[in-house]
């Protein structure tokens, strides 16, 4: 018979008998929290970058057409000839003429969007979806929403929201591609709600402006609010369209109520009679645009 | 970026990972069965003779195993090639893939009448994946050698 009878080799060698899940949990914790630390620092860095760029600057570079009008084929068109842009326009320079050091050149562009919203881009653009148009009731609502991306001008959060951005968009993307996937969602996610405090804070400040602009057009601040009295509520929206704009801004309620108390601290007419939305801006959709195709 | 994306990567997450541990356990212990089965059928890497063997018949035998990564090993993997370190998570996969590659050129062997295998090599080789370069699509573990007929078997 055969002599030729070894015993087996210890099977464990070439494998770490650690326990996966912890070792797991241990590098998801490790990663959210580079991407927090790194998203505070960079919205920190803002705070303290932007209030130093001059201003001129960020017109020379921002201040020409860079800015499509979304949602349209022809461009030109929509520039110049949409009655809906000119009129936003008029009431944005009339609303402009109560904040006199006012270093912006204020420059309107509608967007075909169905979703109400509004931004306020670097040099000086103002971005209004139609669906906001579509939405508002009367004019002062509308320069609320006006003067609060204002506001962000004066305050220049419109650069310090697009760095953070942009830093946390970049961490983001050279997450997106190591294939860690949902794991860099949650980091995304961690890390957007640790710039949500900067976020609110300059919202809160917008509102303040916004208010002021509206009272000192009108004389009063009545109907100001009303915009979001009409906003659905925003826990049925979560991860749709809507819910992006309210995640970064105040929940409706609350924000009516810190209005209302604003209103009340700075001494604001709270009744007085509403300003019908200009004509011009209520027609609804364009048929030159509808034709054309 | 929502939260039911994330609902649905955790249950993934943790299907993939009890899943994986059940399958892989089973898998340990029917190795260690036909190791300790086969153990006498001499699988060796020396490439010469010994002396004393009477070779009747030669042929080139192999055993092959193509595995790949579940998704839980997969996203730890993702996490290590962020962080460095050793990939654990591949360790286990990979022997298991190396040790049933040379069983199933011993079942060769045994099948084919062989006495020994000599001069066993192990290769490796990456599969690529359809959708590009997202991942590895697999890998196989080829062992192969060179099977004897003795005129006795070997002593």
């Amino acid at each position: 018979m055969s002599r030729f009878d070894p015993g087996l080799p210890d099977d464990r060698v070439n494998v770490s008998g650690t326990n996966p899940i912890a070792e797991a949990g241990l590098l998801v914790a490790g990663l959210v929290a580079v991407v927090v630390a790194l998203a505070v620092v960079s919205s920190v860095a803002m705070e303290w970058l932007v209030p130093r760029l001059p201003t001129t600057l960020e017109v020379s570079v921002f201040g020409g057409g860079w800015l499509p009008s979304l949602g349209s084929d022809d461009d030109d068109e929509e520039e110049s000839g949409d009655p809906r842009q000119q009129a936003l326009q008029t009431l944005a320079d009339r609303l402009g003429q109560h904040w006199p050091e006012n270093p912006y050149e204020l420059k309107l562009r509608l967007w075909d969007e169905p979703s109400p919203n509004a931004f306020a881009l670097p040099g000086g653009w103002i971005g209004v979806t139609s669906g906001l148009l579509d939405q508002v009731a009367s004019e002062n609502e509308l320069a609320f929403v006006l003067g609060h991306e204002i506001g962000h001008f004066r305050n220049r959060d419109h650069l310090k929201g697009l760095g953070r951005g942009l830093a946390l968009g970049i961490v983001l993307s050279a997450l997106g591609v190591s294939g860690v996937g949902a794991a860099a969602d949650l980091a995304g996610l961690a890390g957007g709600l640790a710039q949500r405090s900067f976020d609110r804070e300059q919202e809160g400040l917008a509102d303040e402006f916004g208010l002021a602009v509206v009272a000192a057009e009108y004389g009063h601040v009545a109907g100001a609010s009303d915009f979001f009295r009409r906003l659905p509520d925003p826990g049925a929206l979560l991860g749709e369209e809507l819910g992006a704009y309210l995640s970064t801004h105040p929940v409706s309620e609350e924000r009516i109520e810190e209005l209302a108390a604003l209103a009340e601290a700075r001494g604001f007419v709270t009744e007085g009679s509403l300003q019908p939305v200009p004509e011009a801006m209520t027609r609804s959709e364009p048929k030159e645009s509808e034709a054309g195709r | 970026m929502d939260v039911a994306n994330l609902v649905v990567f955790l249950v993934l997450l943790l299907l993939a990972f009890f899943a994986g541990e059940w399958i892989e356990r089973r898998h340990f212990k029917s190795l260690r069965r036909r190791e300790q089965r086969w153990r006498r059928l001499p699988a060796i890497t020396l490439r010469h003779i010994p002396e004393s063997w009477q070779v009747e018949d030669a042929s080139l035998l192999m055993g092959s195993t193509v595995v790949s990564v579940d998704y839980f090993k997969r996203f730890l993997a993702g996490l290590r090639f962020l962080f460095g370190g050793r990939v654990k998570s591949y360790e286990s996969l990979l022997d298991r893939a190396r040790r049933e590659a040379v069983l199933r050129l011993k079942k060769a062997a045994m099948d084919g009448g062989y006495h020994a295998v000599v001069n066993v090599r192990l290769e490796t080789s990456r599969m690529a994946n359809s959708r590009g370069n997202e991942g590895t699509a697999g890998v196989e573990i080829l062992a192969f050698g060179t099977g004897l007929k003795l005129h006795q078997r070997p002593a």
